[in-house]
């Protein structure tokens, strides 16, 4: 990494101090701001808070009038605590050391200073406080190994591997190649390993080489220079060194044309950058983290991808297992995103039914995450209710020229769903077991005569145990029963309930009054 | 004069420069016995003349700041030292105006 410009602000009321100090710095490449009050940099920087601090020491004079520099140092402190000050006292009586440390100076040197000796002092505070910063970011970063999945909802032994492995490959510079299904969650582990890395306060640039048009992602990753084509009016770096110092995430480099791959191979052995239409590079410091859902080594045998850069990128394979392989994390997942989506749509829901838990252990989950997501939050929008139900969760095949009618049971089912003719009952025993765990946290109390009994043997409830007689009931009773079931959930509302139902208002009327003369 | 290498005669004339129309106010703020000005002036001087090359200008300010800094400020002690500073800021300026004859020699 080549080493940086430190910026340090200097606050005295002396100009032609100042003057000389400025200049004996800047042909020492060390960078120096001149304040002549002190209250003007406390402004400046009270505008930057929360923002990055431009300076990296601040050097003060202790006899100023207006604020004197243990004044200032105290103010200083309360409002960066992490920003060294250096004291300058015109003597070196212990009395004025002792009041400069106290007030929070990280040291001090007695005016008028020897540049040399006040060269070692700077450095060596300005060391001392970067690796102070570093030691920072180690404990939180070891903190968050031992506390958390980084912020993934884990369970699943081979997602947990995975984590593992990123925490364990992040603090090395290592480029890391990720590989998974499209919604498994690649960019949001690229962000782990750049957290958990020694760069976490560094930029994190993201980009999809997919999204981008192809003759674009190639200004788009080097930057270029003026006029380097149409359109180019003004230099624009790019991607690399935007992300500089920090990690560059490429997703969908299975997409990359192929003479960008050569480029980018050019980089990854240099470490160096070429804007386009420029003849200079450029060094940079970029950790490469890449990730595609392609099986890259079979797009190396088609020579779709070149061989040297997959060897480049494939330092680190990680692999993500897709949601069918982590089920552990279905239920988990799934209460994380209705916390979330109640929250947002204001709708208070609580939890699920047990039917709509099981649906979603049932699921194949094609679009992984992604989709899991997209489910639970169209659910607890269209939800009437305060569990979100297998009717909630299947909201998006209500549409009527979608509708069949199931003769048997007059049940409306979307023409092509299959989902209902699957069991609803746990597959095997993990489903049951994950079920249970989550019993009592997210699933809606069983209803009276709803017993786990009554479901042992482990298969769906029958038609003809519903009966409050012990009969069997007759058609007209279940459609009736269903029509006041879909009434309920739509407040009343018959518009929408014949809507939903797939019949005209009128039937839904005539249907009502029949069935109600005929059950009396 | 020690002249830092990094400098030029120029900016060290400039600097001394400074300092002779400084001295113009010491004397006035010694005629009406102002402490205030005499303070500020050589505390800047006893800061900053090492680094032009004057490390006996910058002692000598000193010392001049210790004595106002005795209350009540003898007047008489004060006045003298800064007669001598006058003395040395004297011979500074005609020490520079020597080497400066010598550069303008050379080219």
């Amino acid at each position: 990494m080549a080493q940086r410009q430190y910026h340090i602000a200097l606050v005295d009321d002396d100009p032609e101090f100042a003057e000389r100090l400025v200049d004996y710095y800047t042909a020492r490449k060390m960078k120096f701001t001149h304040f002549e009050r002190a209250e003007s940099l406390l402004s400046e920087l009270r505008s930057l808070v929360g923002e990055v601090m431009p300076y990296d020491l601040i050097l003060t004079d202790l006899m100023m009038p207006e604020m004197d520099g243990i004044e200032f140092t105290k103010k200083l402190k309360t409002l960066c605590p992490e920003l060294p000050v250096i004291l300058m006292t015109s003597n070196s009586s212990v009395d004025s050391a002792i009041e400069a440390i106290e007030a929070g100076a990280n040291d001090y040197i007695v005016k008028p200073p020897h540049f040399p000796h006040l060269t070692v002092v700077l450095q060596r505070t300005m060391h001392f406080s970067q690796l102070q910063q570093e030691n920072a970011i180690l404990r939180r970063t070891l903190q968050d190994a031992q506390t958390l999945t980084g912020g993934i909802i884990a369970k699943s032994p081979l997602l947990l591997k995975s984590i593992e492995l990123a925490k364990r490959v992040a603090p090395s510079d290592a480029t890391v190649l990720i590989t998974g299904e499209s919604g498994t969650g690649k960019e949001v582990f690229a962000r782990l390993i750049h957290k958990a890395s020694l760069r976490a306060d560094k930029p994190f640039v993201a980009i999809n080489c997919s999204a981008i048009p192809e003759n674009l992602l190639e200004s788009e990753l080097f930057g270029h220079a003026k006029g380097s084509f149409t359109g180019a009016e003004n230099a624009r770096p790019g991607l690399f060194e935007e992300a500089d110092t920090g990690t560059l995430f490429l997703d969908e480099i299975g997409d990359m044309p192929h003479h960008l791959q050569t480029k980018l191979l050019r980089v990854l052995q240099e470490r160096k950058v070429k804007r386009v239409g420029e003849n200079t590079y450029r060094d940079i410091s970029v950790r490469i983290i890449a990730a595609t859902l392609k099986n890259l080594g079979e797009e190396v045998r088609t020579k779709r991808f070149r061989e040297d850069l997959f060897y480049r990128l494939n330092v680190i394979p990680i692999r993500l297992p897709s949601l069918r392989e982590r089920k552990e994390d279905i239920l988990p997942l799934a209460k994380h995103f209705l916390e979330r989506f109640s929250t947002r749509y204001s709708k208070g829901i609580q939890g699920f039914t047990r039917e709509a838990a099981e649906w979603m252990l049932a699921q194949n989950w094609k679009g992984n995450v992604r989709e899991l997501e997209n489910a639970i939050e169209r659910a607890a929008v269209v939800s009437l209710s305060s569990v979100i139900g297998l009717e909630d969760l299947k909201f998006e095949a209500f549409s009527e020229a979608e509708f069949t009618t199931v003769e048997t049971t007059g049940v409306a089912l979307p023409s092509g769903e299959t989902e209902l003719s699957t069991p609803l009952s746990p597959a095997n025993a993990l489903e049951e077991r994950l079920l249970q765990e989550f019993e009592g946290e997210c699933l809606e109390a069983d209803a009276p005569g709803e017993t786990p009994t009554n479901r042992s043997d482990d298969s769906p409830p029958s038609l003809l145990d519903q009966s409050t007689t012990g009969e069997p009931i007759t058609l007209a009773e279940l459609e009736l029963r269903y029509i006041r079931e879909v009434l309920g959930r739509c407040d009343g509302v018959k518009d929408r309930a014949a809507k939903i139902l797939g019949i005209d208002r009128k039937t839904l009327y005539r249907k009502l009054q029949a069935s109600e003369a005929a059950t009396g | 004069m020690d002249l830092p290498a990094d400098l030029s005669l120029a900016q060290v004339k400039k600097y001394l420069d400074r300092r002779v129309v400084e001295l113009d106010t010491l004397f006035k703020s010694l005629a009406v016995e102002d402490p205030a000005p005499l303070r500020e002036i050589l505390h800047r001087w006893k800061g900053n003349a090492e680094l032009y090359g004057f490390r006996e200008l910058g002692i000598l300010a000193g010392n001049v700041v210790r004595l106002l800094d005795i209350s009540p400020v003898q007047w008489p002690e004060a006045t003298a030292a800064v007669d001598l500073l006058a003395r040395e800021i004297k011979s500074e300026v005609q020490e520079l105006s020597v080497r400066l004859s010598r550069e303008l020699g050379k080219e």
